[in-house]
C-alpha cells in the first residue's frame, strides 16, 4: 500500500500487477464470483455466463487492436468465424484432438490478422475500417459458398471437446465433492483460459510492443520518431487481436454445437466493439466487465418482461419491442452515455468510485 | 538552376564526410504532387544547417524524407538517394534511423498528451536499451538528467502531463525527446514557431549547445535571421527545388535574403507594392 494509496509513486509500484491491500480483497471477491457463479445460478444464467466469457476473450483481441494499438476495426468477427471453422475443421473433419485445434485456431486467425494489418500501414481511422468491413464481406462470402465446411445457410454442427474420452458436456464428478454439469464445467474451462490470456494481455500492454502500441495510438508520429517500429507493430496489433478471435471463435464451436455463418456478421463486431466502449477503451478489466454488461443484458430485459409493458419475449405481429430490440437499444444508449460523461467506460466509473472511497473525507 | 555562392566552405566544418547527404531527391504524395523536384543538400559532420523557404516549398517533406516518415503521410520517394554516413539510407524506416543516431523534432512538437513530461522524455530513449544492442539504463539515467540539465523548466515539470504544458515547454519537451535518443544528427522542424522570444532564444541557445557537443544539426526555419545566427551552411528552398545556398555569413549579406527573409531593404521599409511582385524580383528566379 502507498502512502497515499492512489498514485504510485515509483516505477516499482507502476509496473506491480495489482496495488495495495484493498486491491488484494478485491481480487478474491472476484474470484469468489467467478467460481461461485455457475454453482448458485440456474441454467440460462449459466449459458449466458459461459458466452460471455468467450465474448470477453474476443473482445480482449479486439482490445488489443483498437483499444491498445488503435487501429479501428470493424472485421473483429471474422477473425472469430475463422477460429470457429478452424476448430471445426480439425476437431470434427479431421477428429483432431482438443490441444491441436484449440490452439491451432488461434493461430489461422492470426495469420489471416497478418495479410490484414499491412492494409493499417496506408489507412487510419474510418478508411481503415471500411477495409475491416471489407473483410468480414469477403469471410462471410467464403463461408456461403463453402458449404463442406460451413454447412451453408444452414449452418452445421460443430463439435464436442472431449477431454481423455470425456465429453465436456457430460456430467463430471470432482474428487467425489461436486458434480459438476455441462455449463459449469464451460465455465471453468473458459474461465481458465480467459484468466490466463487476460493476464497475458495485461502483461503485453507493459512490454516493449505493447507501450509502441499505445504510443501509435496516440500519437502515431512521435512514437515513429522515437524509433518504434511502425510497420511491424502496426502488424502485430492485428495478429495478435486475430489469435485471440481465433481462440475465442474455437471455444464458441465447442460450446455452441451448432454454428450458422450468419451469427458471425457485422452484428458480431459491433457488439465487440461495444463491449470494449462500454467497458472502457484500454483497460483489461473493462473487457470482461463489459462482455458481461452485453452478454448478460438481454437476460436481464428478459426477466423484466413480466414488468416493462411495450416489451414481449417473442417478436409479436403486433410489433412492440422484441428483448433483442430492447437490449439493443440499451447498450447504444450506454455507449452514448460512456462516450459524453465516462469516456473511460465502466471501469472508469468504478476507478472515480473507487478513488473517492479511499481519499474520503478529503475527496467530494 | 542553383545559384551556389559557395567560393570555399567555411572553413571550421569538414564537409568531405558528411554524415548526411540528400542527392537530387524527388518526392511526392498520393502519386499526384510532386513536392521535392530534385533536391541536394548536405550536412557537414558537427556543422549547423538550414533549410529556409516560404510555405510549401517542401522544408518538412526533407525532413520527412530523410527520417523515413513518408509512408504515414503517404508519400514516396520517386527518385534520389539518402546517404548517412556513405550508406545508403533512402526509404528506411524511422525506427532504423533512430538507430542509426539521427533523432528529429516534428513540426508542431508531438508530445504524448496524456504521459507526464518523464514519461515523454523516457519515450525517446526506445530505441536506447541494451536489448538494442546500445547502452545500459545507467546511461539513460545519465542523458536524462542532462536533458533536465538544459531545459531547468522540464525539471520542475517533471511529474505534469505534457498536455498541459505551454507551448514553449511543450517545445522544449519534444527538443529533450528528441536528445533522449543521443543523436549523431538533429533534425529540427521549425523549434520557434509561435513561441515568445524568450524561449525562442533559450531554444537557440540550447541548439548552439548540443552542436558544440558534437551532434550534426539540421535546421528548418521560417524564421530566417535565428537560423543562420546559428548556422554555418544554409539552403533556401522555393517549389522544392534548392534555388540559393551558402555559407550562413554570406547568405546574410544577399541582398535578396536580406528583402524577403529578414524583411530589410537598404536601410528603408520593405515596399509592399513591391513584395507583391517579389517573385519577379527575385534574382533567381530570372
Amino acid at each position: 500500500m502507498t502512502t497515499s494509496g492512489l498514485i504510485a509513486e515509483t516505477y516499482r509500484q507502476e509496473l506491480a500487477l495489482r496495488r495495495g491491500r484493498a486491491a488484494h480483497a478485491g481480487t478474491l471477491v472476484v474470484v469468489a464470483l467467478a467460481v461461485l457463479w455457475p454453482l448458485l445460478l440456474s441454467a440460462r444464467w449459466q449459458t449466458a455466463g459461459v458466452f460471455a466469457l468467450i465474448a470477453a476473450i474476443a473482445a480482449m483481441g479486439l482490445h488489443i487492436t483498437t483499444g491498445l494499438a488503435g487501429q479501428v476495426s470493424l472485421g473483429h468477427a471474422a477473425f472469430v468465424a475463422i477460429g470457429v471453422y478452424s476448430a471445426v475443421w480439425m476437431g470434427v473433419d479431421q477428429g483432431w484432438a482438443w490441444w491441436i485445434w484449440l490452439p491451432a485456431s488461434g493461430l489461422a486467425a492470426a495469420v489471416v490478422g497478418l495479410f490484414v494489418g499491412p492494409f493499417a500501414l496506408r489507412l487510419r481511422g474510418l478508411y481503415l475500417a471500411v477495409v475491416t468491413v471489407a473483410l468480414l464481406s469477403v469471410t462471410q462470402y467464403v463461408w456461403g459458398v463453402w458449404p463442406d465446411l460451413t454447412g451453408g445457410f444452414n449452418g452445421r454442427s460443430a463439435q464436442r471437446w472431449d477431454v481423455r474420452g470425456h465429453s465436456l458436456f457430460s456430467e463430471l464428478d470432482v474428487f467425489g465433492i461436486i458434480t459438476l454439469n455441462g455449463n459449469q464445467l464451460f465455465w471453468f474451462v473458459c474461465l481458465a483460459i480467459l484468466t490466463v490470456m487476460a493476464i497475458g494481455a495485461r502483461n503485453l500492454q507493459r512490454t516493449r510492443p505493447g507501450r509502441g502500441w499505445a504510443a501509435i495510438r496516440d500519437r502515431d508520429l512521435a512514437a515513429a520518431v522515437a524509433g518504434v517500429p511502425i510497420t511491424q507493430a502496426k502488424v502485430s496489433a492485428f495478429v495478435v487481436g486475430a489469435f485471440f478471435g481465433g481462440i475465442a471463435g474455437a471455444l464458441l464451436a465447442a460450446f455452441q454445437s451448432y454454428v450458422v455463418p450468419e451469427q458471425f456478421g457485422l452484428d458480431l463486431s459491433v457488439r465487440y466493439i461495444a463491449i470494449i466502449v462500454i467497458g472502457g477503451l484500454g483497460s483489461v478489466a473493462g473487457v470482461i466487465v463489459g462482455s458481461f454488461f452485453v452478454t448478460i443484458l438481454p437476460l436481464i430485459i428478459t426477466s423484466l418482461t413480466g414488468l416493462l409493458p411495450f416489451i414481449s419475449e417473442r417478436p409479436s405481429t403486433s410489433g412492440g419491442f422484441t428483448v433483442d430490440l430492447a437490449s439493443a437499444f440499451v447498450y447504444g444508449l450506454a455507449i452514448v452515455l460512456v462516450l459524453v460523461f465516462e469516456p473511460r467506460g465502466l471501469m472508469g466509473l468504478w476507478e472515480r468510485f473507487r478513488d473517492v472511497w479511499r481519499t474520503w473525507p478529503w475527496s467530494r | 538552376m542553383t545559384e551556389s555562392l559557395t567560393e570555399l566552405p567555411s572553413p571550421a566544418v569538414d564537409r568531405s564526410g558528411a554524415p548526411l547527404e540528400v542527392r537530387n531527391l524527388e518526392v511526392g504524395y498520393s502519386r499526384l504532387s510532386e513536392v521535392l523536384r530534385g533536391l541536394s543538400i548536405s550536412v557537414p559532420r558537427g556543422g549547423v544547417v538550414t533549410l529556409l523557404g516560404p510555405n510549401g516549398s517542401g522544408k518538412t517533406t526533407v525532413m520527412r524524407a530523410i527520417m523515413g516518415l513518408l509512408a504515414l503521410h503517404d508519400g514516396e520517394i520517386r527518385r534520389g538517394q539518402v546517404l548517412l554516413d556513405g550508406a545508403d539510407v533512402t526509404g528506411i524506416d524511422s525506427g532504423s534511423m533512430v538507430r542509426r543516431g539521427v533523432a528529429l523534432v516534428p513540426e508542431g512538437r508531438q508530445v504524448f498528451a496524456t504521459l507526464t513530461v518523464e514519461e515523454n522524455l523516457r519515450s525517446g530513449a526506445h530505441t536506447q536499451l541494451r536489448s538494442f544492442g546500445r547502452v545500459g539504463r545507467g546511461e539513460v539515467a545519465d542523458t536524462f538528467d542532462s536533458v533536465l540539465d538544459r531545459f531547468p523548466l522540464l525539471a520542475d515539470r517533471r511529474r505534469q502531463q505534457a498536455g498541459y504544458l505551454s507551448g514553449g515547454e511543450q517545445q522544449m519537451l519534444a527538443i529533450g525527446r528528441a536528445l533522449m535518443a543521443r543523436p549523431r544528427l538533429l533534425l529540427l522542424d521549425e523549434p520557434s514557431l509561435g513561441l515568445a522570444p524568450k524561449i525562442v532564444e533559450h531554444i537557440r541557445d540550447v541548439i548552439v549547445d548540443v552542436n558544440t557537443e558534437g551532434t550534426s544539426v539540421l535546421l528548418v526555419e521560417q524564421n530566417a535571421a535565428l537560423a543562420l545566427g546559428i548556422a554555418d551552411y544554409g539552403y533556401v528552398l522555393e517549389s522544392g527545388r534548392v534555388v540559393l545556398d551558402g555559407p550562413a555569413a554570406k547568405l546574410l549579406a544577399n541582398d535578396d535574403i536580406r528583402e524577403f527573409y529578414l524583411g530589410m531593404s537598404a536601410g528603408e521599409r520593405t515596399n509592399y507594392r513591391a513584395v507583391k511582385h517579389y517573385r519577379r524580383r527575385k534574382r533567381w528566379l530570372s
